[in-house]
């Protein structure tokens, strides 16, 4: 029941710059648009012919479908609010209260990310889906599954960017530095594109399961399989958040928050 | 005029040596900027690296693209980043604080934040840049006269980039919130900018010619320079229009900062 409240305290709180968030909504279009442009600017022959099994019009909307699945597992409130709590010390009380500080923040934001799945993912799909096509899932099973894998994992980084703060005045950097990620999650370019050695790298990061692994699923290029990347960093991931809640506690009290 | 000049470089020295107290911090920004902007070019490597070529452009020339519009870009964001987060001037009234000094609103807003922290992004943009232009010579597409010109380029293209964003910021003097605007006039153009301009819809190509004149920072003249197309004429008009753009972006800035005053905020 706590974890409801918290998650519609957050919803709503979005749902005041709907509008401003529309008007946004354009623009990551306009940014999809770009990569679809220069997709079809490859000949198609050599998209086809390249390792992964794509074709020119896949990637289009592989590009439609991750610039949709970014508001989901990818761009969520900066550090989950973590940082603004501590700038203005109500980390102090929200640390105190008598749910866990990490299950708070999860719930809370997973409201964050229901209001990103209506208000932004679903208004720019029916825009791509009108104009440049939006795929339908494969199987909306494990696609579903993948996309919730995405955001468990994209909440669980944000929130490491988040407690990082604890320790370096600076988080910028770090927002920088997941910004970065980026390049090489597989959101306009999948990873099987990428040459031998980097490939293996980016598709064993975390990064991966935040948008290449839940796009090749929705488009049946993997199965159920496709899930087990983020169900091996799922653990992990919470392991760590767990962790660094503890020592940032630790941290707090120490400096008598 | 030189009074100007001389308060610029003083406000401006003031402004680094604030910043370089955080040593740590300076490092760190520097090598976070260099870092994701050398990933940004990542992907776009490896697509030419296995597609070979983008609309017939290959990867040196692209990397010539890319490189020219980082710098641009880099320059505009260590000398004008106050200029890219301006609505809460507006909104938390701190442009009254500006106003009641002696010098041009404009000056002290350039020269708030100067921030040496994000050479990084030039400095990456150089790189880049270079693989480019050593690639380009090295097959005889590109002459090494065209060295002494590109340093041009890159602050024409600073220009450029900076006459749309003080022409966006202004806008705040109308409807408050601009920052989310930016995304259209500035990252989106800049990022399509980093392409060839013959792979968008028609409409669009205009539009980065004329509205937001993009294409001047670095795809009009490249193209000449590595000889697919154009007139001597293009290595010209990006100066032209830098000087048009700013000095439209200029009056709207005036315009205003005078409307502004007269709703007596």
């Amino acid at each position: 029941m706590v974890y409801y409240l918290l998650a519609s305290g957050a919803f709503r709180r979005h749902l005041q710059y709907r509008w401003a968030h529309m008007i946004n909504n354009l623009a990551s279009v306009g940014f999809g648009y770009i990569f679809i442009a220069v997709w079809m600017a490859v000949e198609p022959e050599k998209i086809t012919a390249a390792p992964g099994g794509y074709s020119q019009e896949m990637l289009v909307q592989y590009v439609a479908f991750n610039q949709t699945l970014l508001w989901v597992a990818f761009f969520l409130p900066i550090g989950l609010g973590v940082p603004a709590a501590i700038r203005t010390g109500h980390i102090a009380t929200e640390m105190h209260k008598p749910v866990p500080y990490f299950p708070m923040v999860l719930g809370r934001e997973s409201g964050s990310v229901l209001y990103h799945l209506i208000f932004r993912a679903v208004p720019m799909a029916i825009v791509f889906a009108s104009t440049t096509g939006y795929p339908a899932p494969h199987n909306p099973w494990s696609a579903t599954m993948g996309v919730l894998l995405a955001a468990y994992t994209a909440l669980c980084l944000h929130y490491l960017m988040g407690i990082a703060a604890f320790w370096t005045k600076e988080i910028r950097w770090v927002w920088w530095l997941f910004q970065a990620s980026f390049a090489i999650n597989g959101t306009w370019l999948p990873l099987d594109l990428l040459p031998d050695g980097v490939r293996e790298v980016a598709m064993a990061l975390p990064f991966a399961v935040q948008m290449y692994y839940p796009a090749t699923i929705w488009f049946g290029l993997r199965g159920w399989e496709g899930l087990l990347p983020g169900l091996v960093w799922a653990p992990i991931l919470t392991l760590l958040c767990l962790l660094a809640t503890s020592g940032a506690r630790r941290r707090m009290e120490v400096q008598g928050g | 005029m030189s009074g100007a000049w001389k308060l610029y470089w003083a406000l401006v020295a003031g402004s680094i040596r604030s910043r370089r107290q955080y040593k740590f911090d300076f490092l760190f920004t520097n090598l976070a900027y260099g870092i994701i902007f050398a990933v940004e070019f990542v992907a776009v490597g490896a697509l030419l690296y296995r597609f070979g070529v983008i609309a017939g452009w290959d990867i040196y020339e692209i990397a010539l693209l890319f490189g020219v519009s980082s710098i641009a870009m880099g320059l505009v964001r260590v000398f004008l980043s106050e200029l890219m987060y301006f609505e809460r001037y507006i909104i938390q009234g701190d442009f009254d604080a500006l106003m009641v000094r002696p010098w041009p609103t404009l000056l002290q807003l350039v020269t708030a934040n100067v921030d040496p922290g994000r050479l990084g992004a030039i400095l990456q943009g150089g790189i880049i840049a270079y693989v480019g232009v050593d690639g380009l010579i090295g097959r005889g597409a590109l002459s090494p006269w065209a060295l002494l010109y590109l340093p041009v380029l890159f602050v024409v293209g600073a220009a450029i980039f900076a006459a749309v964003l003080l022409a966006t910021s202004a806008l705040a003097f109308w409807v408050q919130r601009v920052d989310e605007l930016t995304t259209f006039t500035i990252h989106a153009p800049q990022a399509a900018g980093t392409y060839p301009l013959l792979i968008y819809p028609r409409w669009i190509q205009h539009l980065l010619t004329t509205v937001l004149p993009v294409a001047y920072v670095n795809y009009i003249p490249v193209r000449y320079l590595i000889g697919r197309g154009g007139t001597a004429y293009d290595l010209a008009t990006p100066l032209l229009v830098a000087v048009a753009a700013l000095m439209l972006a200029h009056s709207v800035w005036r315009a205003g900062e005078r409307r502004y005053q007269s709703t007596g905020s």
